[in-house]
């Protein structure tokens, strides 16, 4: 007896051993992304969040903008009758926040690890890229938050993010200059103006916005093969099944009609009316954007075309309102129409300002800007009109609920960093 | 031979055999064989009847046999046997049955004589000398044990059940299971004794025969698109079972008798046994079953309806009816049937029990079908006294096609549900039907072997070593074809997963004799569980045409692969200290290492003691009171962390097509199993003769170590929870069963059993988590907080309070209720019944903030037609403004309390029908889940689950149909 329960113990001991040691395939375990084969995943990995944030955020933003007319979805690729209205309740769209935050998060993290002494040396490609999509994220972040924080520290004004931003788009110029690399050198400059503009450092901002050629484009990647990076705007509209928003008595209804204006671009739908029913209104009628034609198609970043218009911008600032239509203008013109499109016509500094604005949003439909412009050119006091439609006449949900000009710092975020108040601050409203 | 049968949708064929016909072929060749190989035997026998003691009247299913000849077999409805063909000699004639005492005979059979013998049965009312072995150390008599365990003799159950979920519904107190919905394949959800995890799954681990089997329910049926469309229906490997292989199944509920089975048992233990050959003559058991099913009503009854199929919640040109002209629906009639089959028997050295089962069942919405085959041999080899192999092998295939349903904006019931509002603008029939070309295609596939060698060289030392494999695997095979209405280029997903079981189990005991009075029985073992799941998923986008595609034939394919192993080992020791047979003891231990610990968290030690009196045998007892235990037990056990919680790390996802890292899991290397502590006392008491038998269970566990989701401060990167042992959770309740016998005459009879559990769990400490409306000290686990209309009778805009909590989700007071009438000529009526209480659900079916049109809110619109605006009427009250005003959408909290009628059931003896040789025949009809009563809700089942099924740790449902009613015809005969 004595022998067996000693080989039963015996037994036991080598089955508990056994059972502690087990690598699972899979997951990336922490310490292999020092590896220097492991560095371009990271800076991959930065554009991958920076993907999901600008398709979700551009999304919800668009209402606010009212770029799109909602049809009433709620729940997948729908929102809350409240955010259709492009009005965010004080601490929702935790989601998207951290999408944001974890694109920034990566492309920083893969700095520190490329610094780290023990690390495999980065290559230049992968340091200047991670500084590159660094700098998109926090324009991305500053565009649609008022409010800014970053790894757990203290509320600080948005005005942070841009000048973070600024400095990442400075070093991965710095980067791209040396190592001859183009297309990075190209898209920090668009996206440093980008971020001198909301510093209304107009000098530094038409400077930068000048040295990108007209014919580029920046892109952030998405893919139709994954949920998480479909684009997500094509995807809410396109009726397979999700019909969940419309341009049906958005400006450019009519607009699209009269000039075919191919950047705003939208079809009859497969359906006579969208997803579900607009709170006190009803079904409403379905017509789906062209922008967007697959769920792979890439949203943009940055253009040489909206750098003129930067460019416009600035001049506008300075009063410079015949110069600026001449290059809102340019832009409008040398559009790739099938039918050209006429320059639009203005007498004053607040005519111009109306068209730059017109000019700015249709340029950029459905890019995730607009309702970041709306609040610039708010807190800027930028003369002219929005224009925007009237969603008011057609509910009570937009007359009771007006929209936001940007997303509020989520509860996720206020409920576990100490830094940061539980309470909300105002938000701007349009 | 082969038929077939052809269903056509919108003009395109599927083509699917039944082959039914083939097995009543087999079937009848193997019952000619049998018959005939039973009439074949000649020369001396033995007849008899076997009574039961307390009523005289007459004992089936009696095993009878020759001792040590290899002869034997079952008594028949009357209580009948014959045994023929015996040689000239003396024997030791035996009786036995689940449930009762054994009783011998000595016979003496002469050449060419006849031997009449008549032998009694004594109802074991407690079972205090029956042997049960789960959560004790080897086998042990019920007396010695300090815990509660319940046992179902499956064979016992009236109503011939077609599935395992189906027998232990309503089956013992503290045994909760829930169907989660009506599609073909859908499984049920088993919990014991409530919730007592906030992170981890609840459900029991599964043993058949000493194997660990899967327990939880198969990943759902899904897409990669969006993740459910497809039918959500998650399948319970349970099912997979044939019922008639199994003997009985044994239940411990919580860790006060589960310590044994260590971290991953803190949720309870069921232990299947599967039936073994017996020495004697074959025994063939043949049965068939012919059923159908129908709908009940579950949209909005007993008020008035606008519209004509609101009672459906449209889904009546979605429904197959029933045969008879029960139900109503356009898509034929639904015909289930089941055959089955199995021969047991054997000689001294080796026995065996064989079987196989066909089920072919039509389910209710349009494409529900299933077909499910399963095999079993168990067979046992004695080659020296001493030794004993008992090699145990199943196999089952399962094939199912569902229709696309559940939360799924391509699914028919959402579409139907929300009429006008839905993804195609429009209720019509016509415009829905697109959506049943979808092909949702799933193969079960199991596999179970183990092999047990027992092994006891002396008197006072036994030793059993289990060895077994355990194979569960799924191939889901979801196909929007080209031209799909919402795909026109087609998409398809090929779902392939498989989970192996690996068990090694050990356990030796050593008896002897401390002093004259007290006995010891010490017991050490080791147990290994190698639990590997395996997922590969194909995904293609875009076909060339039309045809019957492969992922390979699709213009752009994904490929996803999971994989991940946990292994599970420890050792323990317990000792039984046996005071003249009626004071016991027992104390032990486990220690468990765990492959999902963190590096730096060791090993975890679970503690066990346990006490049991048997007061009636104590010499101041009355005999005549009957017979009373008293017992008492405290244990440990746990439940461990997922595969990667432990371990910080980097979740490669790519984008299109390169790789990319994103933030995965923070890691936590201290990270270890949250363990529960709980102290069961109780008592099992038998009275007036056995004719009352009660068992009363109090339990309170405590868990500590809670794994509780510690959210992390989103800017700073990893925003993932992370798994932290840092809370408490309390979860207590009482447990009674009480069986009497109301009438007991030799012709005449009246059993009614009740069963009654609580179960009732509060978060004692979340150990710094911040708390949430939904999840703070106090409170139970799941809660129900939501709005409160706090005006719901005024005539004005509703007031709310935000947060308001109602309740728990879950049922906190479960009754059962069966009983069993028995009249002459052996005919027997039984009812069995399940009420569950105390919780509260919020509906979801109906999108009142997508506008759409609630047939609930019908009798107060202005305009009830479909269509039309959604103006209330002036009248209104605060609480209808609140559910069907589309801002606010709220007030759909109702206490869920409910009653099912889970069975009704006749059965009858029809031996008169068959050839002498045929022992038994009884044939039966039951009718399952055909009443439903509702405190409050005034549609849909509240029993229903949401899209994660079986898998669900939460109550309420989408947009399911509940589960139907069954009408089955069952004949079962034995010779």
């Amino acid at each position: 007896m004595g022998r067996g329960c000693v080989l039963a113990a015996v037994a036991g001991f080598l089955l508990v051993g056994a059972g502690c040691d087990v690598t699972n395939p899979g997951p990336v375990q922490d310490e292999f992304l020092g590896l220097a084969d492991s560095h371009s995943g990271l800076v991959k990995g930065s554009e991958r969040r920076l993907a999901q944030a600008i398709k979700n955020l551009g999304y919800a933003s668009a209402l606010a903008a009212r770029e799109i007319m909602p049809g009433g979805q709620t729940g997948n690729h729908g929102h809350s009758p409240l955010a259709q209205a492009g009005h965010f309740e004080d601490g929702s769209f935790g989601g998207h926040f951290n999408l944001a935050q974890q694109a920034r998060f990566i492309a920083e993290e893969g700095l520190r690890r490329f610094d780290s002494p023990d690390a495999e040396p980065a290559t230049p490609e992968n340091r200047a890229g991670a500084h590159l999509w660094a700098g998109y994220a926090y324009r991305v972040l500053g565009e649609n938050y008022c409010e800014a924080v970053v790894d757990g520290g203290p509320l600080e004004p948005g005005r942070l993010y841009h000048e973070l931003g600024e400095q990442h788009f400075t070093q991965a110029l710095e980067i791209a200059n040396a190592q001859g690399l183009t297309t990075i050198r190209n898209a920090a400059l668009a996206g440093r103006a980008q971020m001198r503009m909301w510093l209304e450092d107009w000098t530094g901002a038409a400077s930068d916005a000048r040295q990108v050629p007209e014919a580029f484009q920046f892109f952030v990647t998405l893919d139709d093969g994954d949920p998480l990076t479909r684009n997500r705007i094509y995807f809410a509209s396109v009726g397979a099944p999700y019909a969940a928003f419309t341009m049906w008595s958005t400006y450019y209804e009519d607009y699209y009609l009269e000039t075919r204006d191919p950047r705003v671009a939208w079809t009859e739908g497969p359906f006579e009316f969208a997803n579900a029913s607009l709170q006190g209104f009803g079904q409403v009628p379905y017509t789906v954007q062209l922008k967007y034609t697959s769920g792979s198609d890439d949203i943009r970043l940055s253009s040489g075309r909206e750098m003129r218009l930067i460019e416009a911008e600035a001049l506008l600032e300075s009063g410079d309102w015949e110069g600026a239509m001449e290059l809102v203008n340019h832009v409008r013109t040398t559009t790739d129409s099938p039918s050209p499109l006429e320059p639009w016509p203005a007498n004053s500094l607040e005519e111009a300002g109306t068209r730059l604005k017109r000019e700015r949003a249709i340029e950029l439909f459905l890019e995730g800007r607009t309702m970041g412009d709306h609040r610039r050119w708010q807190a800027n006091g930028t003369p002219g009109d929005l224009e925007l439609p009237d969603f008011e006449s057609l509910s009570q949900l937009f007359r009771d609920n007006p929209r936001h000009l940007c997303f509020d710092i989520p509860d996720s975020e206020r409920e576990r960093n100490p830094n940061v108040p539980i309470e909300s601050n105002p938000r701007p409203t349009g | 031979m082969e038929s077939f049968t052809v269903r056509a949708v919108d003009g395109r064929r599927r083509i699917r055999r039944a082959r039914w016909p083939a097995v009543a072929f087999v079937l009848s060749g193997l019952l000619v064989w049998g018959v005939g190989a039973a009439a074949a035997q000649e020369t001396g026998q033995v007849v008899g009847e076997v009574t039961a003691a307390e009523t005289m009247g007459p004992l089936a299913q009696v095993q009878v046999l020759l001792t040590d000849t290899g002869m034997g077999t079952l008594t028949n409805s009357q209580g009948q046997f014959t045994i023929g063909n015996v040689p000239p000699g003396t024997y030791e004639l035996r009786a036995e049955r689940l449930g009762y005492g054994t009783a011998t005979q000595e016979v003496t059979v002469g050449a060419n004589e006849t031997v009449t013998v008549e032998l009694q049965l004594q109802r074991q009312a407690l079972g205090l000398d029956e042997v049960v072995v789960t959560g004790t150390a080897g086998a042990a008599r019920r007396r010695e044990i300090g815990n509660t365990i319940s046992q179902i003799n499956v064979g016992d159950l009236p109503d011939r059940p077609v599935n395992l979920s189906d027998a232990l519904t309503a089956s013992a107190p503290g045994v909760d299971v829930t169907i989660a919905g009506g599609e073909i394949g859908q499984g049920s959800r088993i919990q014991l004794r409530g919730q007592n995890s906030l992170s981890m799954t609840n459900q029991p681990i599964i043993y058949i025969d000493g194997v660990r089997m899967m327990a939880e329910g198969t990943p759902p049926q899904g897409t990669l698109d969006v993740g459910n469309r497809g039918a959500n229906v998650t399948s319970s490997p349970l099912d997979q079972l044939n019922p008639n292989d199994i003997e009985r199944i044994e239940i411990i509920k919580g860790s006060a008798a589960t310590t044994l089975y260590g971290t991953e048992a803190s949720a309870g233990v069921i232990q299947i046994f599967t039936k073994s050959g017996s020495a004697g003559a074959p025994i063939w058991t043949l049965e068939t079953q012919q059923g159908t099913l129908w709908s009940r009503a579950f949209g909005v009854s007993g008020s008035e309806r606008v519209e004509p199929h609101a009672n459906y919640n449209f889904m009546t040109p979605f429904m197959r009816s029933g045969w008879l002209g029960l139900g109503e629906g356009d898509w034929g009639t639904a015909h289930n049937q089941m055959y089955s089959a199995s021969v047991q028997g054997g000689g001294e050295a080796l026995q065996y029990f064989i079987s196989g089962q066909m089920r072919d069942e039509v389910g209710l919405q349009p494409n529900d079908f299933g077909e499910t085959w399963a095999f079993r041999g168990n067979f046992t080899f004695t080659p020296i006294s001493d030794l004993r192999l008992q090699a145990n092998a199943a196999y089952s295939n399962q094939e199912l096609q569902n229709t696309p349903s559940g939360n799924n904006a391509e699914g028919v019931t959402l579409n139907a549900f929300r009429q006008e509002r839905n993804y195609f603008g429009t209720g019509e029939r016509d415009a829905l039907l697109p959506l049943l070309e979808q092909q949702l295609d799933t193969q079960l596939e199991r596999y179970s072997i183990g092999i047990t060698t027992s092994y006891a060289p002396t008197p006072n030392l036994t030793q059993r070593f289990t060895v077994g494999h355990d194979f569960t695997a799924q191939e889901h095979r979801n196909v929007r074809g080209f031209g799909n209405v919402f795909h026109p280029q087609g998409l398809i997903l090929n779902d392939t997963y498989q989970k192996r079981l690996l068990t090694f189990d050990y356990v030796g005991t050593y008896r002897f004799e401390i002093s004259d009075a007290i006995r010891s029985s010490f017991s050490w073992g080791g147990q290994a569980a190698g639990d590997e799941e395996r997922r590969l998923r194909g995904w293609g986008d875009g076909f060339p045409g039309v045809g019957e595609p492969t992922v390979s034939s699709a213009a752009s394919t994904l490929g996803f692969e999971d994989r991940q192993k946990i292994w599970n080992a420890g050792f323990f020791f317990q000792n039984v200290f046996d005071l003249q047979d009626k004071y016991f003891v027992t104390v032990g231990a486990r220690v468990d290492g765990n492959s999902a610990f963190g590096e730096g968290f060791g090993l975890q030690f679970y503690p066990k003691a346990s006490a049991a009196w048997v007061v009636s045998d104590e010499d101041f007892w009355d005999p005549g009171l009957g017979e009373l235990r008293l017992r008492a037990a405290y244990g440990q056990s746990g439940r461990a962390p997922g595969a990667f919680d432990a371990v910080r790390t980097w979740d490669s996802e790519g984008l299109a097509g390169q790789p990319a890292f994103v933030p995965g899991n923070l890691g936590n290397p201290d990270l270890g199993p949250e363990v529960s502590a709980e102290i069961e006392v109780g008592f099992d008491g038998s009275f007036r003769s056995g004719r009352v038998t009660t068992e009363v269970t109090y339990y309170h566990q405590t868990t500590s170590d809670a794994l509780l989701n510690f959210p992390q401060v989103p800017s700073a990167g990893f925003t993932q929870s992370q798994l932290l042992n840092i809370g408490k959770v309390r979860n207590s309740g009482l447990e009674l069963g009480l069986n009497t016998v109301l009438l007991q005459r030799p012709q005449w009879g009246w059993d009614l059993g009740v069963n009654f559990s609580t179960s009732e769990n509060e978060v004692l400490d979340l150990g710094g988590l911040p708390e949430t409306p939904s999840l703070a000290e106090g409170l139970p686990l799941r809660p129900m907080v939501t709005w409160l209309v706090t005006n719901p009778d005024e005539v004005a805009d509703p007031e709310f309070e935000a947060n308001h909590f109602y309740g728990p989700t879950h049922p906190t007071r479960i009754l059962s209720l069966n009983t069993t009438v028995s009249v002459p000529r052996g005919i027997q009526l039984s009812a069995r019944g399940e009420y569950r209480g105390g919780h509260y659900i919020n509906h979801g079916v109906f999108s009142i903030g997508r506008s759409v049109r609630s047939p609930l809110c019908f009798p107060h619109y202005v305009d009830p037609h479909l269509g039309s605006d959604l103006a209330l009427k002036p009248e209104t009250t605060a609480l209808w403004r609140a559910r069907c005003t589309p801002q606010w959408g709220r007030g759909y909290v109702w206490d869920a309390s409910y009653f099912k009628l889970r069975s009704v059931t006749a059965s009858a003896p029809v031996d008169f029908l068959f050839p002498e040789q045929v022992t038994n025949a009884v044939f039966t009809v039951a009718l399952n889940n055909s009443y439903l009563w509702m405190k409050e809700m005034p549609f849909m089942d509240p029993e229903l689950l949401p899209n994660a099924g079986i898998n669900a740790q939460t109550t309420g449902f989408t947009e399911r149909v509940p589960a139907p009613i069954t009408l089955r015809a069952s004949l079962r005969i034995t010779f």
